[in-house]
Order: structure tokens, then sequence, then C-alpha cells
């Protein structure tokens, strides 16, 4: 698979993650202190800090990516070469999420082009996450770098 | 430094740096099994051959800033919500051994019309290794309580 064969508005489902009281807490108290406070008062459902929710979703696409990688491998096909990802734009959580809830992780390429480099090229890709009651909890842009098949070209010479 | 921070409390164009944080190949690995379990993350061996080397998950980046920011102003400022991130860049990649400090920038701020409560500002946050080279940038917005609209000033 190549940067010729992405396909603008492809989407892949990328699974679920429950978030628990003690997941939440567990990121708190590494890197949200804040996270740590709430749990001492009583009665109150944890929230999950909103860069917790998004990492959980690059599990989730680290996860299906292998998935489908080995799928690939099965058939023969070649295997697709990314390159690190340059970052990420427009990171929005317009509900929280709490202990208990359930999200569903997706991903859809909305734009692709050509880079300066031969070898590759550059898919944007939204991010979107929704819990158990369809709420959007998590949305945002990522690009990353594909290798395109006319590298191919280039090995010969 | 007044107990909460408010809208006022961070001035335009000031620029202050802080935190300090030590990162180890057993965090970078933890962090990436839960997360971000990619080879150049995870297993040294893999890594020496794709990146040189273990490197950090940006998202463990991204937290580690959040951790900094926490300790150094988050926990006392009068937020009302953490809006969003226009943008994340990974810049240059953190390694074990690597010492991590902030260097924020308040880019832009937009007081409440019509007496809202709320301020807006936007911060940039560079992430700056024991080297001073900048690994990560992230801008961000905060919606922050203003003092004197609260106090009825």
């Amino acid at each position: 698979m190549f940067y010729e064969d992405v396909r603008i508005g492809q989407s892949l489902a990328l699974g679920q993650e429950a978030f628990s009281r003690e997941s939440i807490l567990a990121y708190g108290r590494l890197f949200d202190p804040r996270i740590v406070g709430q749990a001492a008062e009583a009665g109150r459902p944890l929230a999950a800090s909103g860069l917790h929710v998004a990492a959980a979703g690059m599990r989730r696409l680290v996860d299906t990516r292998s998935s489908l990688r080995a799928a690939m491998a099965e058939r023969g096909e070649t295997l697709p070469q990314l390159g690190l990802s340059p970052g990420f734009k427009g990171m929005r959580w317009p509900y929280p999420v709490h202990e208990g809830d359930i999200v569903s992780y997706s991903m859809e390429t909305v734009s692709k082009r050509e880079t300066s480099k031969p070898k590759w090229g550059l898919i944007s890709n939204s991010f979107r996450g929704v819990n158990q009651r369809q709420e959007e909890v998590l949305v945002f842009f990522s690009v990353v770098l594909i290798a395109r098949s006319a590298s191919f070209l280039s090995l010969g010479g | 430094m007044p107990d909460v921070l408010y809208f006022e409390d961070f001035p335009l164009g000031a620029v202050i740096e802080y935190g300090g944080m030590d990162v180890s190949a057993d965090e970078i690995i933890a962090f990436a099994r839960d997360f971000d379990p990619q080879p150049f993350h995870i297993d040294e061996e893999a890594a020496r051959k794709a990146t040189g080397g273990l490197i950090a998950s940006g998202w463990h980046t991204c937290a580690l800033l959040l951790r900094m920011n926490c300790e150094a102003f988050l926990m006392h400022a009068a937020i009302l919500k953490e809006d969003r991130v226009d943008e994340v860049r990974w810049e240059r990649p953190v390694r074990p051994g690597d010492r991590l400090h902030v260097r924020r920038h308040t880019l832009a701020k937009r007081p409440g019309e019509g007496g809202k409560s709320e301020g807006e500002i936007e911060f940039l946050y560079e992430v700056i290794n024991q080297d001073g080279v900048v690994a990560m940038t992230q801008h961000s917005l905060l919606l922050l309580e203003q003092r004197s609209l609260l106090l009825g000033n």
C-alpha cells in the first residue's frame, strides 16, 4: 500500500477504550496532579485528562495498524511505510470523559498531497472519539508521511 | 504569587521558564507500552536501526508538558475551560537521559465581552532539552476567570 492508494473520505474504526477510575487516576498520578485532588473529593465521578483520552486513541490506532499490517502480510501485499508524525492540530474535547465511559475511536482521511521529497506523500486525517451516548469527546487532525510508489523507481537507479 | 491566578495575572507578551524533568528509558518504554507501542518507543534494538536509539512517544512529551504546567500554574489558576490545543509540533526526538523544561509565551489575551467573567489566553509552550534544543511546541487556549469582574471592581 502506497500514498497513491489512499483515498480521501476513507474511514477506519479503531475500536473502543473503557475508562476506569483506576486508569484515569494512574494517568493523573504521573501527569495531571489535579486528578489526584479530584479523587480526594468523595461522591464525584473522576474526569479523565484530555491528553489521556487522546493518548488512549493513539493506542487504538497502533493496535489497529498492527492487525491491518498482519492481514496484508498474509495476503502478500506491500506494507505501507509510514514516517514519524510531525504533530497534530485543532484538538478539542466537546464533552468530558468520566469513569465508566466507553470511547469509540475512528479516523478519516481528509486530504493528501505530495511533498518536496519524491519519496513521501502527506496524508491528513481527522481523528474522533465518541462516548456510549454518541457525544463527541475528542476531535483533532493529524498528519502522517507515507511512502509513494514512485519511490520504487529510484531504487533501480 | 497570589493564591489563585486570574486572567489579569498573565501579562501579554510575558516569557517565563519553569519545570525540569528527567526522562529515563524505563519511563519512555512504560508510557509507550500503554499508549504508543511502536518499536522505536519500546525496543532498544529496533530503535537503534530506525531512529538511532530509543525515542519518547510524542504523546509522552505532551504529558510531561502537562505535568510541568500543572505544577507551575494550572493547579493554582481559575480555569473555566481548557478550551483547545491549536497545534502541537514534535520538532526533535526526546531521548533517555534528556532533562526537559518549559518556556511559556503569553501570545494573546481576549477579555470576555459584555460583562462576561471569562477571558481567553493563548499560550505558546516550548519544551526544551538540556542542550537548549526545542523538542516540542504547543499552542493552546485557556479560559480563565477575570479577577476584576469576579470581585466587582
